[in-house]
């Protein structure tokens, strides 16, 4: 008999499921916004209600939010790099990209994005094929930005603010990046590098949001902050 | 004495060891370890400003760097007057807590976070000169010298580009005062002294 799937390998879940998590958490995180100024009007058990609800579905969609599994980020830079094009090397780019994007959008102050695995991993698997390096990395990059995978909730009133699209592409950029650089021997160093990394973007942001305009610019803009990573 | 800085063995060259901002936070956080630990001051780190000042010393370091090789040992203490500019303009530590019975006439009590500053470039610059260089780095007697401390943190405070001027004067170097900012070749530092005479006369300084 096989044994029960457990909800908190989060990363054994399929993309759309994994997206629809991700959905719900962010959605739910908004609400909670909207709703904050009128709290108080509402009756205090109905409140307690409401909040054990949202706590309940943030725990389910944190479950999406866990560090990649070990293995995971070098398959991912060896699958950015081009030394690794298989199918299991665009999963773990996509769910290491995924996550990255995820931290990379609690730490902004404002401009808060959320990303989808499934439309992510239909675009990079036909991206930057016969190309190595930082071109590939930067044709991976746009084309992850030019359909859209970081994106709005259809049919809600969560859109993506101009201020999110453009911490959504310093997120894209930090990852890649961190991805092309040396790796770190410690999973938790290497991911204090990943945020090192994010706040060199965003120091710079002026610089590589112009980058963006075409993969000759990204790619050189990449190889240039890779070697001071 | 400054407290010491313990890094992590590099392959190759440490001065482009010290263009990664890797190793620039781990450098810069170990020393903190270090100067906390001799002087019992308990500092805080805003870890989110060390990519900005990279950032920032990276740019200044490439917008001077020579291209002759003779000017490389020169530039080292130049390239750390830089990182103490930028350290001290962009002020990366808090003081937390410092011993009870610190006499504050010592430098690393009369300005802590200061004090873990120059630790830091004096020690970068130091391994640096060493590692790469072969040049045994040296030591101002005015580092421990009260007078001299309070010269250089209320001058460096109003204007962050003495850094670099103090810099050398603690490394016993000869401090460029007059255009601290400004890297001067070999061939210009020698004809530099004359030039500043004529313009403003002997004994210019801070």
């Amino acid at each position: 008999m096989m044994p029960p799937r457990s909800l908190s390998s989060g990363f054994a879940l399929k993309r759309p499921l994994r997206d629809v998590l991700r959905g719900m958490g962010f959605a739910w995180e908004a609400t909670e916004e909207i709703l904050d100024p009128v709290a108080s009007l509402v009756p205090s058990s109905l409140r307690d209600g409401f909040k054990a609800t949202v706590e309940g579905i943030d725990r389910v969609a944190d479950q999406v939010n866990q560090p990649p599994p070990p293995g995971d980020v070098p398959r991912a830079a060896a699958f950015l790099k081009g030394s690794d094009v298989s199918e299991e090397g665009a999963d773990a780019f996509v769910r290491v990209w995924a996550f990255a994007a995820d931290q990379a959008s609690a730490v902004m102050e404002q401009g808060h994005f959320m990303v989808s695995e499934t439309l992510a991993g239909a675009a990079v698997a036909r991206t930057g094929q016969g190309l190595t390096d930082h071109v590939r990395a930067a044709e991976i990059l746009l084309s992850l930005r030019r359909l859209h995978s970081v994106t709005s909730i259809p049919r809600t009133l969560i859109t993506l603010s101009p201020e999110a699209a453009r911490n959504a592409d310093l997120a894209l950029f930090a990852t890649g990046l961190w991805l092309l650089a040396e790796r770190e021997l410690e999973p938790e160093v290497d991911l204090r590098l990943f945020r090192l990394v994010l706040a060199l973007t965003r120091t710079l942001q002026d610089k590589i949001l112009a980058a963006f305009e075409d993969a000759g610019k990204l790619a050189s803009e990449l190889a240039d902050l890779e070697q001071h990573i | 004495m400054i407290p010491k800085l313990q890094t992590s063995a590099t392959e190759g060259s440490v001065g482009k060891s010290t263009r990664r901002l890797r190793w620039f936070v781990n450098a810069f956080e170990s020393q903190v370890t270090q100067t906390s630990a001799d002087t019992g001051n308990e500092y805080e780190i805003d870890c989110d400003r060390l990519p900005a000042i990279f950032v920032s010393w990276l740019s200044a370091f490439n917008a001077q760097k020579p291209a002759e090789t003779e000017d490389r040992p020169a530039y080292v203490s130049f390239a750390s007057g830089l990182m103490l500019k930028e350290l001290v303009e962009q002020n990366p530590l808090s003081l937390v807590s410092m011993p009870e019975d610190a006499d504050a006439d010592k430098p690393a009590y009369f300005w802590p976070e200061g004090f873990a500053y120059l630790a830091f470039c004096l020690n970068v610059r130091g391994l640096v000169l060493e590692k790469d260089y072969h040049v045994a780095p040296e030591l101002s007697q005015d580092f421990e010298d009260t007078r001299t401390w309070w010269s250089f943190r209320e001058n460096v405070e109003a204007n962050p580009a003495l850094a670099i001027a103090f810099l050398d004067h603690f490394a016993n170097e000869q401090p460029q005062w007059s255009m601290p900012g400004l890297f001067q070749r070999k061939g210009v530092q020698s004809i530099a002294p004359t030039l500043f005479d004529e313009i403003e006369g002997p004994g210019h300084g801070a």
